[in-house]
């Protein structure tokens, strides 16, 4: 069309609605919208507080106690040396922390700090009213055909390109997500560290699970950002969970201590069974996380002063008819209020479960927890919402089909995160009172240009519609956005220096060779 | 692509069609209506600029509204250019011996105020070049009759929202059989809680579970009564 | 902690015992359930402000339609609104003023059970079931029109749910009956097999009499004359629009001393706009002139305050539900009802999902939640309802029960005691060990998880050796074990053969069809 242009100046036509180009620039437009990563999400809307001030302090006060009096196991010499050092009171591998020290300990840690990407677009902003989303895996993958069973190293690249794909999860995983069954676990760090690094430029997390995972995590990262960035700023987070109740084990302090001593981010997370590992009531439950929890952030800062830190939470409940776990019991997401509270507290950023379900399959159940955590996490503030996408059996399945429903749940947290424009209001008053012989809204330029969220994977369409569709019901409709999505991966794939693929892949091989 | 600034009388007529497609896509009315002046003073045939500048644009639009690509309230801009093409062409149309796109008396009926759909229906024909009395929400026989009475459509639509007042809808069309005039009319039933088998006990024509459906079975009751017009008028003169 | 009895050394009977009372259906609430936690306050007090200056200007300047009503017209002249036409407009501040008068905080609607008698208003919630869905659907039959038959079962459903507050009123539309008689059949079956609250007719004037008549027969003249023992829908057409229809039952209930539930029906982009912050100021003007009118026909008389926004697919132009923007106009709207002194209608488990799935799931959650935390009082259609309200899913039923269940648990929240610090236990369990013999665990075990039937926490293998049954599956089972448990509640053989002869008389009065 450009070529019929006139040259001829015309008249103007200040008035009218501007030309879009017609039906070739919009079909383009829509039908190859580029995949726009969401930045940090900031939240504009309150948190949600279950607790009244007096609450907080008793549960404050219960944590400080737990540290106090009862103690916390760390099973690891140089951390009893540290905390002996700093005027713990230690006995064996018993730990009793005075509140004071626990209180200066955590004071130290900062409460933001920035995960940088390769690609400084994904950066993302840790704590504060910042929320960011990032999926977990589990013990088994159901497949793009939908066959559940253990994932191989061939899935993993897989897996970080669907992520990759999906705009409003902010950071890739490749630990922890899933274990590849066809490598011998002491190299399966390398994998899940170079997939997500190679695949994807968002943020990454890696494996604190043992020595060599950890200082393996730390050398890649320093390949690809340099050794000085890596130095002086967070390129990745690594998890450490607590042995519920009050015991911290060697090789996740170990795993700490190099994360915390290389200035890289550790999650603190207490990996409790609501019930089992904790007593069935959702205050001593808190309580008890919290005196894990900040025990761990307060361990970082004796590494080193400053090393950025999470307070976490996991909560599952268990169901005492079967001792299996629960994920969407209520009591979880009061428990999911309660951390958030603690949280800003103690002025921690903090990290929790998002959409994760006890469901096999993605159902009714499924749909029905992941919505009910999700709403939970996002009102609650966390900071890091974890299990964000595709998790099922109660974080044991990684599902493609739930990945892109789940991811669509997520993006509509982001929306409403954002909460009320009032802008709107003398809008509204206007088309009201403009409305004339139209009873209705929907040719007002203000909605064309406001449109609503629209969920793409859920079908609105009427009853015969669906049936002439196909009547597929919502796991179907998952997993062939699953497979279309991932054909998108080719357009944005995110280039990686080749000098620097070359480096990692070089280091692999030479880990390799040494680890079998 | 800012195409602000195009002359549509500096293209030719080819082009010019083609850039009034892409402007009733836009839903620029003005733009339309200019299109139509220029091919009028070019010697179109009122007819011909119906048929190949809108009634193809509109049919390029309703492809890209079926397969997602198009939102509701683009749709009716698109259709608010279509309506202002047709206010310059229906005078016209009407003196020419054209074939009529057809018309329709739409209402919701009696004891039912959901006409959401309704109105979406009413916009979309007229998208679609249909001249739509639209007579409104809570529409008692008698009243649908007078309409018919007076406006002498090719169509009556009738909508419903609420189980309880969609049987009423067999109540007019039952009155329409009384008075004997009930094959004058093509009557289209929509509305959310319709099925087609409800379509087809109360005695209407068609169902139409959209809009979209709506203008395309419209369409296609008018072919058929052209033709069987036509027929007959071969019958005569035969 | 001695207060607590050690539950794990007391001989209570045995297998026997214990399986008798875990098989035994949980008894229905007998008391209304009341929130414990707090509501979300989304907005700030100026933010409120902001939307309720909003919904004045609307009211002042532009005004309600009020159609072909003459005498509701006369009733605004009377209390100084500007009457045009048809075009009412009122003062800044008058429609408020009016509510506030005299327009219940609480009250009470009377069940024939007294037990299940429930209170709108302050930190009460009533969840009810679905309401007018024209199909149905369940696993064994399909999809198929709705009969007195399913409405009859859903009834029964609701009562032996111990989720369910309420009943509602055609859970499903009994579309095998005339129109012109089956709200008879409704409200009698609501009497028949339920003893738990119900709704009465409000689709014309004459069909909410009959509604009256057949609860004076149950409740006696008086009794109802004096107590709210129905509540009643009242939609308005929004924009801006009371018609004629909705007006005339408001008046024949208003006159009774029954309660209304003036719901403003919003689509987002269609019937209003597509941002909530002006939707929800929309919403309070048009809901408010309704509440007022009630209040001026029988000061004093029970209202809630209701709505139902959902958005719209602008792709389709059907409703989208479970989205983030309804959310938060849900939460807004719940913030506007405290401050306005009125209870607040909600809704529950809404989804445009064709069947019981991850969809289903998901929207069901994301409307629940957001109705519970907003602080709403009656969550209407809490379960059952799909494909946006046109078909009634038997699986989803049961599921969103299960779901209101969860819902029981989240809002009683927890007690600031001893007993839930748990400190004892602590000191009892070593690190690293399980919890699930100390004394605290025995002592709480049993009442400390909400225990979802329906979701399933079997291994995978276990379940895969069921036959990998999914939520709709097990929900269908657990559907075919409640109707078997149903007992009807004892109705007064006088009293039935009495509203059945109403019920006949009036049949043979009223014609077959519309007309």
């Amino acid at each position: 069309m450009s070529g019929d242009q006139s040259e001829v100046p015309t008249k103007s036509k200040v008035s009218r609605r501007r030309r879009s180009g017609g039906r070739a620039t919009r079909r383009e437009a829509r039908l190859h919208a580029p995949i726009i990563h969401r930045p940090t999400l900031v939240r504009e809307i309150p948190v949600y507080e279950l607790l009244d001030a007096e609450g907080v302090a008793l549960v404050h006060e219960t944590a400080m106690t737990i540290l106090e009096e009862i103690g916390i196991d760390f099973i690891d010499d140089e951390a009893l040396d540290l905390w002996k050092d700093a005027g713990a009171d230690v006995s064996g591998t018993l730990v009793r922390i005075p509140r004071e020290l626990v209180m200066s300990l955590i004071e130290q840690a900062p409460p933001e700090f920035t995960l940088h990407a390769r690609n400084p677009d994904r950066t993302v902003r840790i704590g504060g009213r910042n929320m960011i989303f990032h999926p977990n895996g589990g013990a088994y993958l159901c497949d793009l055909e939908g066959v559940r069973r253990r994932a191989v190293k061939a899935d993993l690249p897989t897996i970080v390109k669907l992520v990759h794909c999906l705009a409003p999860i902010h950071v890739t995983t490749g630990w922890p997500s899933i274990d590849l069954s066809d490598i011998p676990v002491p190299l399966q760090h390398l994998d899940q560290i170079y997939c997500p690094l190679r695949y994807s430029d968002k943020p990454i997390c890696s494996n604190l699970y043992s020595r060599d995972a950890s200082e393996d995590a730390i050398e890649m990262c320093r390949i690809v950002f340099g050794t000085d960035f890596v130095d002086s700023n967070t390129v990745t987070t690594g998890l450490a969970n607590c042995n519920s109740p009050l015991k911290w084990d060697g090789t996740m302090l170990e795993g700490a201590k190099i994360f915390a001593r290389a200035g890289q981010a550790v999650i603190f997370c207490p990996f409790v069974i609501y019930g089992a590992s904790t007593p069935p009531h959702q205050l001593g439950a808190v309580a008890q996380v919290t005196a894990e929890s900040l025990a761990g952030v307060a361990f970082a800062q004796l590494v080193r002063p400053g090393a950025p830190a999470l307070f976490a939470n996991a909560p599952m409940g268990v169901s005492m008819k079967s001792g299996a776990p629960t994920l969407g019991v209520p009591e979880t997401s009061q428990l999911i209020y309660l951390t958030g509270q603690m949280a800003r507290h103690y002025k921690l950023p903090w990290r929790v479960l998002g959409p994760v379900s006890g469901s096999k399959i993605v159902d009714y159940c499924a749909g029905n927890d992941a919505a009910l955590r999700a709403y939970s996490a996002t009102l609650s503030g966390a900071n890091w919402i974890s299990h964000s996408c595709g998790s099922l059996e109660g974080a044991m399945q990684f599902n493609f089909a739930k990945m892109v429903h789940d991811a669509e749940l997520m993006e509509a947290c982001t929306v409403f995160a954002k909460g009320l424009n009032y802008s709107d209001i003398d809008v509204v008053v206007q088309m009201l009172r403009d409305r004339g012989d139209d009873s209705h809204f929907l040719g007002a330029d203000y909605t064309r240009e406001n449109l609503p969220f629209l969920p793409e994977l859920q079908d609105n369409e009427t009853h015969d519609t669906w049936v002439a569709n196909g009547s597929k019901d919502g796991y179907a409709r998952g997993l062939e956005a699953a497979r279309r999505l991932l054909d998108r991966y080719a357009d944005i794939e995110p280039a990686l220096d080749p000098a620097i693929d070359e480096a990692l892949l070089a280091h692999m091989k030479k880990r390799e060779r040494e680890l079998v | 692509m800012a195409d602000d600034d195009i002359d549509l009388q500096a293209l030719n007529d080819e082009d010019l069609v083609a850039q009034m497609h892409d402007d009733l896509y836009d839903g620029l009315k003005d733009e339309i209506e200019e299109g139509v002046r220029i091919l009028l003073e070019r010697g179109w045939e009122s007819y011909d600029i119906l048929t190949k500048a809108l009634v193809e644009g509109m049919r390029i639009v309703g492809i890209d509204f079926r397969e997602g690509i198009l939102f509701v309230p683009e749709v009716l801009m698109s259709a608010n250019a279509m309506k202002g093409g047709m206010a310059i062409l229906r005078p016209l149309l009407a003196e020419s011996n054209a074939p009529p796109m057809g018309k329709m008396v739409i209402g919701t009926v009696k004891g039912d105020i959901h006409d959401i759909g309704k109105n979406l229906v009413a916009m979309m024909m007229e998208g679609a070049g249909f001249e739509v009395i639209d007579i409104g929400i809570n529409i008692p026989a008698e009243d649908y009759l007078a309409a018919l009475e007076e406006h002498q459509p090719d169509i009556l639509g009738m909508s419903a929202l609420l189980t309880t007042t969609m049987p009423y809808m067999k109540v007019v069309i039952d009155t329409l059989q009384e008075k004997g005039v009930r094959s004058d009319y093509v009557v289209l039933v929509g509305g959310a809680p319709l099925n087609e088998a409800f379509a087809e006990s109360v005695g209407a024509d068609a169902y139409c579970r959209d809009a979209a459906t709506t203008v395309e079975i419209a369409k296609e009751f008018m072919a058929r009564r052209q033709g069987s017009a036509e027929s007959r008028i071969r019958e005569k003169v035969g | 902690m001695e207060a607590t009895p050690e539950l794990g050394r007391i001989r209570r009977g045995g297998r026997s015992a214990r399986r008798v009372l875990r098989q035994t259906p949980r008894a229905a609430p007998a008391v209304g359930l009341k929130r414990s936690i707090p509501t979300y306050e989304l907005l700030s007090d100026e933010g409120l402000t902001q939307i309720e200056e909003a919904a004045d200007t609307i009211l002042q300047e532009i005004g309600m339609e009020f159609r072909g009503d003459p005498e509701v017209l006369e009733i605004w002249r009377q209390a100084g609104a500007d009457v045009k036409g048809e075009r009412v407009r009122f003062e800044r501040g008058m429609l408020r003023k009016i509510i506030q008068a005299t327009a219940p905080g609480e009250f009470v609607q009377h069940a024939r059970n007294p037990e299940r008698s429930v209170t709108f208003g302050g930190d009460n919630i009533v969840f009810a079931p679905a309401m007018l869905l024209p199909s149905v659907r369940d696993l064994d039959q399909g999809r198929r029109s709705a009969s007195l038959e399913d409405l009859i079962k859903l009834i029964k459903l609701t009562y032996v749910s111990p989720w369910m507050h309420h009943s509602a009123g055609a859970i499903c539309e009994p579309v095998d009956l005339p129109v012109t008689k089956r709200h008879l059949d409704i409200v009698y079956n609501q009497i028949r097999h339920t003893d738990k609250p119900f709704m009465g007719a409000t689709t014309t004037g004459a069909r909410a009499e009959d509604s009256l008549a057949q609860v004076r027969i149950l409740f006696g003249d008086e009794f109802v004359d004096n107590n709210c023992v129905l509540i009643n829908i009242i939609n308005v057409n929004s924009p801006l629009v009371f018609d004629s229809t909705m007006g005339e039952a408001l008046k024949v209930y208003a006159r009774a001393n029954q309660a209304t539930i003036i719901t403003p029906f919003i689509l987002g982009g269609a019937m209003g706009p597509v941002t909530m912050a002006g939707a929800v100021a929309q919403t309070l003007a048009e809901a408010m002139p309704g509440i007022a009118l009630t209040q001026l026909i029988r000061p004093g008389c029970p209202v809630i305050f209701g709505t139902i926004t959902s958005s719209l697919s602008l792709r389709t132009g059907t409703p989208t539900y479970g989205t983030p923007e309804p959310a938060l106009g849900y939460l807004a709207t719940g913030q506007l009802a405290r401050r306005l002194g009125v209870p607040l209608r909600g809704n529950g488990s809404l989804t445009s999902s064709k069947v019981a799935d991850y969809q289903d799931g998901q929207e069901s959650a994301d409307t629940l939640m957001p109705s519970v935390l907003a602080g709403v009082n009656l969550v209407l259609h809490s379960a059952g309802r799909s494909e946006g309200g046109l078909c009634l899913n038997y699986e989803k039923f049961v599921l969103d029960m299960e779901h209101v269940g969860m819902m029981h648990t989240l809002v009683r929240g927890m007690a600031l005691d001893d007993n839930g610090f748990a400190l004892d236990a602590f000191r009892e369990v070593e690190p690293g060990k399980n919890f699930f013999v100390c004394k605290h665990t025995l002592a709480n075990y049993e009442t400390a998880f909400h225990e979802s039937e329906l979701a399933d926490h079997r291994t995978v293998e276990d379940w895969t050796e069921a036959g990998s049954p999914d939520a709709a599956q097990r929900a269908n089972a657990k559907m075919k074990s409640m109707l078997e448990e149903y007992e009807a509640p004892p109705l007064d053989p006088a009293l039935d053969e009495e509203l059945m002869a109403f019920m006949e008389k009036r049949k043979t009065q009223l014609p077959d069809t519309l007309t």
